[in-house]
């Protein structure tokens, strides 16, 4: 019934990565967590709601900096761990104001079904005012994905089944003009992250 | 955070040891929770550890979740054997508990007794606490 989501792009995701002809920045100090796509990759429409019941689409990426993870609330190991990651990374930059004003977090959940708009209130409520909720359908969900080389997918369930979601475990980091920036592919280290947060704002302004 | 063994029947003790068992904080609206702990089986033979109970949900299974071509997988775990001497460490994006429908809000510092149920009907009885989640696996945090 449920069987969706970007299939075969296990292989596109590979692809794409080839084809963005990825490189780590070269100036680096050290490896950093982030790879740094050579120029940000411009991402199509979308349409997607929020834990409010809001429009999110590709210009609700503009004129802040965004990292994005996908996901769903009843994940209850991977999801939670690197959601508490992205919050310590925005903690790790309370004493830089510059770069933490005016940077979002965005848990896109590929649920829909259980993950309504209010379900997603109370998952990212925990985490704070700058963590943003959202989800759609799979059409939708997909116009955001593919283009990130990104994936999911769902088992075939009845309602209200207890089921797991395969999910692409990378955190994307979206620039103010509304491209991809940089993808963290994990394991995820929020000191790490931070500091490749900073190297690319500090080289980006 | 000692386990305790105990439980009805004839030895009740299946000779594994518990360490540091701890739940991970998450919100209140998350349905799903993950447990984490140590197992170092000093019983001399095989253990066989078939499932898990908790009075504070309504379900509880082992499950391991992995990360291959880059993609976040969790698979249910029904059977998890541990040699004569063999330690096992449930941790963040490995093995864990999955912890079904809480009956109660569970914030940070809170207790959640939970019980290991072995394949020859032993049972574990222990403790865990809610803990906030640290960055990565907890060994290789700085």
């Amino acid at each position: 019934l449920l069987l969706v989501a970007a299939l075969g792009l296990a292989a596109g995701l590979w692809t794409a990565t080839r084809n963005w002809g990825v490189v780590p920045a070269a100036d680096s100090p050290s490896r950093s967590a982030a790879t740094v796509l050579p120029a940000p990759k411009v991402i199509g429409a979308f349409h997607l709601v929020d834990q409010e019941g809001r429009a999110f689409g590709a210009e609700r990426f503009r004129g802040r900096w965004s990292f994005l993870f996908f996901g769903y609330t009843h994940c209850p190991d991977v999801c939670p761990m690197t959601m508490a990651t992205l919050r310590q990374v925005r903690d790790r930059l309370a004493a830089e104001p510059d770069l933490r004003d005016g940077t979002q977090f965005v848990f896109v959940s590929v649920d829909p079904e259980r993950d309504t708009p209010d379900q997603l209130r109370g998952y990212v409520a925990h985490y704070g005012a700058d963590f943003i909720g959202v989800t759609g359908n799979d059409a939708e969900l997909q116009r955001l994905t593919r283009p990130l080389g990104a994936l999911y997918a769902r088992p075939a369930q009845g309602p209200g089944a207890q089921y797991a979601v395969d999910h692409t475990a990378s955190i994307f980091l979206f620039e103010p003009g509304g491209g991809l920036h940089a993808i963290f592919s994990g394991p995820h280290q929020a000191e790490a992250i931070a500091r490749a947060f900073r190297e690319i704002r500090r080289g980006a302004s | 955070l000692l386990a305790l063994a105990s439980g009805p029947g004839p030895a009740a003790d299946p000779g594994v040891r518990v360490g540091n068992p701890w739940l991970a904080d998450a919100p209140a609206a998350a349905r799903v929770r993950a447990g984490y702990l140590s197992l170092e089986n000093v019983s001399g033979r095989e253990q066989v550890l078939v499932g898990a109970e908790s009075p504070l949900f309504a379900r509880v299974e082992i499950h391991r979740s992995e990360v291959r071509d880059g993609v976040a997988r969790m698979s249910p775990v029904p059977r998890l054997a541990l040699a004569a001497g063999q330690s096992v460490v449930f941790e963040p994006g490995g093995y864990h508990l999955m912890l079904l429908d809480p009956r109660e809000a569970l914030v940070a510092g809170a207790s959640v007794p939970i019980t290991l149920v072995w394949a020859d009907g032993q049972r574990t009885d222990l403790v865990a606490q809610v803990r906030s989640v640290r960055s990565g696996a907890p060994g290789h945090h700085h």
